[in-house]
């Protein structure tokens, strides 16, 4: 059992057994200055509990990782980082919880790394010495002229700003994003986004009015006279 | 039409209206839809927002820019669990209506929170931190960034809270006793500019306000120097609060040495410091 201050504890196994997550966090964050040892043997308690979490969370993502950065070097750096943040756990909500966002962070940060690095191409090379023009060497340009540049922002600034007064949390964003224009039924959304069926089909008659009322307080009649307008005019 | 006709006829608009769109309603609801839809210009216009929205530029003639730049991943998380700041909470929330790979993002976050509310951990399991997270954690560790502030360096969120409290109390009256310090009480000629700073002790309650001059050191940095009672505040920590408009103020801490401080320096993209107050807490 730990002494008061937690630094220079005795810590046997049955401590660490029967301690509680926040005596444990409260052990290690009290250890971590003077007794390294004291705040490591915590942390792998720590890790213990929730590793298989860790692990599930990066092994059965939707994302597919490069041999490069593969899952595992992700779970290394979410229990590195977990290490790193142990501080900022406010006991507010659970540790599961804390440690499931700062692991989903650190996946998602390395999807995007990826996806920015240009050298890593999931699909099989045919023939890297053929003399074919590739599918990207075929493909037209897509260069739009600056007028229709100028036109395609304004439109995107007006949509943005319907859609920023019309979706109040992550919830509407997501049905508008995949039920409202997109093609995903509300049975696949809720298990998607752990979410129930009704509650998709409610906030989507919700969505109706509020996109109605947003429409009608600025007397627009039709998706022209919309994305015509100028996007100053558009706020509420 | 008027929103207050829009809301007594709310109860006339079709419920069903996107299922219709997704094509999902049956032939007599999708009959009573269509008589609606060639009266109501209000549903038209969902109805043509929502197909131009769907379908993109080939079908619909509006050619919608794509979103280029992503928000970062802490504020997708902060969006999901709700501590998004409302202004950038929703450029998020529009961003993610339309961007395919940050809905995805999100559902990643819902799924890790659904695993993690159901997830019962057991107590007695033996630990295995991979090798490859060790040797993070102990090159983090012998780096100066695992290096604790000390206790009187580092200002709570609590204190923070409190000065900013204090400084809205008696904005006024500081802008005052500015004046007052600025010129000189009796040839009412302009002295060097004086800034002043707050002393408040641990529990966040005013002690006082004292005068620092500003000046330029020899490497060409802004200082504050203290001109009273000379090394009163030596090695005392000075905090400067620096407001950029949004909802969290940035705390820059440094120690004051031989009665003088170099003011704090924040580079942030495209913006400056809207306000910068000073304070020392003193025990």
């Amino acid at each position: 059992m730990p002494n008061e201050s937690g630094a220079g504890a005795e810590i046997d196994e049955r401590w660490l057994d029967e301690s509680s997550d926040e005596e444990l966090v409260d052990t290690f964050l009290a250890s971590s200055k003077n007794d390294r040892q004291a705040a490591h043997l915590c942390f792998e308690r720590i890790i213990g509990r929730y590793q298989w979490l860790i692990n599930h969370i990066v092994r059965n993502s939707r994302f597919r990782f490069p041999a490069w950065d593969s899952a595992d070097d992700v779970i290394s750096r979410a229990i590195f980082k977990v290490y790193r943040g142990l501080a900022q756990w406010r006991k507010e909500g659970k540790l599961s919880s804390f440690i499931a966002r700062i692991t989903t962070s650190e996946m998602i940060d390395t999807i995007r790394r990826v996806g920015r690095d240009k050298s890593w191409d999931p699909r099989p090379v045919s023939d890297p010495d053929s003399d074919e023009p590739t599918a990207v060497d075929r493909a037209p340009s897509r260069e739009a002229s600056p007028e229709a540049r100028a036109v395609s922002t304004q439109q995107r600034e007006i949509i943005d700003q319907l859609l920023t007064d019309v979706c109040r949390d992550w919830k509407d964003s997501v049905i508008v994003n995949e039920y409202i224009v997109g093609e995903r039924g509300a049975k696949e959304i809720s298990e998607k986004y752990d979410m129930s069926e009704d509650l998709v089909y409610q906030r989507a008659r919700r969505l109706r009015v509020r996109l109605l009322k947003w429409l009608a307080e600025r007397g627009i009649t039709s998706a022209q006279a919309l994305l015509s307008s100028r996007p100053g005019s558009m706020r509420s | 039409m008027e929103v207050g006709d829009l809301v007594a006829r709310k109860s006339a608009h079709p419920e069903k209206l996107f299922e219709y769109l997704r094509g999902e309603s049956d032939g007599p609801s999708s009959q009573v839809i269509d008589e609606h839809l060639s009266t109501c210009d209000d549903c038209r216009a969902i109805v043509a927002l929502t197909r131009a929205l769907k379908h993109g530029p080939e079908r619909s003639g509006f050619s919608l820019e794509p979103a280029r730049t992503h928000p970062d991943v802490s504020e997708i998380a902060s969006f999901f669990y709700g501590k998004s700041a409302r202004p950038r909470g929703a450029a998020t929330a529009a961003h993610v209506a339309s961007c395919r790979s940050c809905a995805q993002e999100l559902a990643e976050y819902a799924s890790a929170e659904r695993s993690a509310a159901e997830y019962s951990p057991s107590h007695s399991l033996a630990a295995e931190v991979p090798a490859a997270a060790w040797e993070l954690i102990r090159d983090w560790e012998e780096s100066s960034f695992a290096q604790q502030k000390t206790a009187t360096y580092a200002v709570s969120q609590e204190m923070i809270a409190k000065l900013t409290q204090l400084l809205v109390q008696r904005r006024e009256e500081l802008e005052v006793s500015r004046r007052e310090a600025v010129t000189h009480p009796e040839s009412g000629s302009e002295r060097a500019a004086l800034v002043p700073v707050i002393v408040v002790d641990r529990s966040g309650s005013l002690r006082g306000v004292e005068m620092f001059e500003r000046a330029t050191d020899a490497m060409g940095a802004d200082v504050l120097k203290y001109t009273g009672e000379p090394e009163r505040f030596d090695r005392k920590p000075f905090h400067a609060l620096l407001d950029f408009g949004d909802s969290n103020r940035v705390v820059v801490s440094d120690l004051i040495l031989r009665d003088e401080i170099r003011l704090p320096r924040v580079e942030r993209a495209d913006t400056e410091p809207r306000e910068a107050d000073y304070f020392i807490v003193e025990d």
